[in-house]
């Protein structure tokens, strides 16, 4: 395949994660609502399940916790019912998943389980710290035993004219 | 998701052992299933430019978590395979590439969810979304799952270093040849 086809492939399947990207975007993939349907109608989701991942932004008391879900930082939930222990893990800025039934026109939360992704600062510099150094990793192992042939247009085995 | 290090120890040593079985898997192909396996979290790239600002501009519903995901492994180890520049390369490429972000998607599976399922209703997109009970083995920030991952690379790593290779066929030359 010469150049000329092989980018013009490339450009097709770029075509074609863009467009899985906004199939994603539009497809409903969870069960339970979204915070983009609770939002346009706050009243008709209490006592209804729900799935959310959210950043703390405080901890009340002692086993509540106020939390954003979805894009919008005004939409604030009161998580009622978590752990002690849970309690004790986060602080503002926390990642967290909360799985939970709606109530009081969906702006309290009673959680079922809480799990606490990222606890801190130290958690999020951890994992995007590690993943840096995997993607350099990845990336030395593979320019190792190949180079770019700049008149072919693409990757040959280190060593080949 | 775990972080790269461990995708990327995991992948190492699962192409490794599988080089001791499969001929042409030598150590330059097992660099390009390593690539694969950090392929899946290019959906990262939502750190710099937001699913959410591009559906502000456009108008148009647009989430990065789309190529985290079976098809998007499969576009994106096209792409990548693309890259190579002969042919039967961008065949074991593809191959190796889409190999390695199924690994990706497979590791990313048994952590841990407050619903209790997994978040196969992601990976599997397009395919129909299903969820089965996930065994919520571990959170992103745990930091032991690197740690096993690096133990498991290394014991491969020195178990590839150590092994007898199988012996290869002897090919005899006939005399009039």
């Amino acid at each position: 395949m010469n150049r000329i086809y092989r980018l013009g492939a490339v450009c097709l399947l770029l075509s074609a994660a863009v467009g899985l990207c906004v199939l994603y975007g539009e497809a409903d993939r969870y069960a339970s609502p979204t915070v983009e349907d609770i939002t346009t109608d706050p009243g008709t989701y209490d006592g209804q399940q729900v799935f959310f991942f959210g950043r703390v932004v405080a901890v009340d008391a002692a086993s509540q916790m106020t939390i954003i879900a979805g894009d919008d930082p005004d939409r604030e939930f009161a998580v009622e019912s978590v752990s002690e222990s849970t309690i004790a893990a986060i602080e503002p800025g926390s990642a967290v998943q909360v799985s939970g039934v709606l109530d009081d026109r969906s702006t309290v939360l009673r959680a079922d389980d809480v799990v606490v992704d990222y606890r801190n600062g130290a958690d999020f510099r951890y994992v995007y710290g590690a993943s840096v150094l995997g993607g350099l990793l990845a990336a030395a192992g593979f320019l190792w035993f190949w180079r770019v042939e700049f008149r072919q247009l693409g990757f040959v085995p280190r060593g080949d004219r | 998701m775990a972080e790269w290090v461990s995708h990327v120890c995991l992948a190492y040593a699962l192409f490794t052992a599988t080089g001791w079985y499969v001929d042409w898997l030598d150590s330059r192909w097992i660099a390009v299933g390593v690539v694969g396996s950090i392929l899946p979290d290019l959906d990262r790239l939502d750190l710099l430019v937001p699913g959410d600002r591009i559906t502000a501009i456009t108008g148009i519903p647009f989430e990065w978590a789309g190529i985290n995901s079976v098809g998007g492994a499969v576009v994106l180890s096209a792409i990548g395979a693309l890259l190579f520049a002969r042919p039967s390369h961008q065949r074991r490429g593809f191959l190796l590439l889409l190999a390695g972000a199924f690994s990706h998607l497979l590791v990313d599976l048994p952590q841990r969810y407050a619903d209790g399922l997994m978040l196969t209703n992601k990976y599997l997109f397009p395919l129909p979304a299903w969820r089965p009970p996930t065994p919520g083995w571990y959170v992103s920030a745990d930091r032991w799952v690197a740690i096993v991952a690096a133990t498991v690379a290394l014991a491969v790593f020195f178990a590839d270093r150590y092994r007898t290779p199988a012996p290869k066929p002897v090919t005899v030359e006939r005399p009039d040849q």
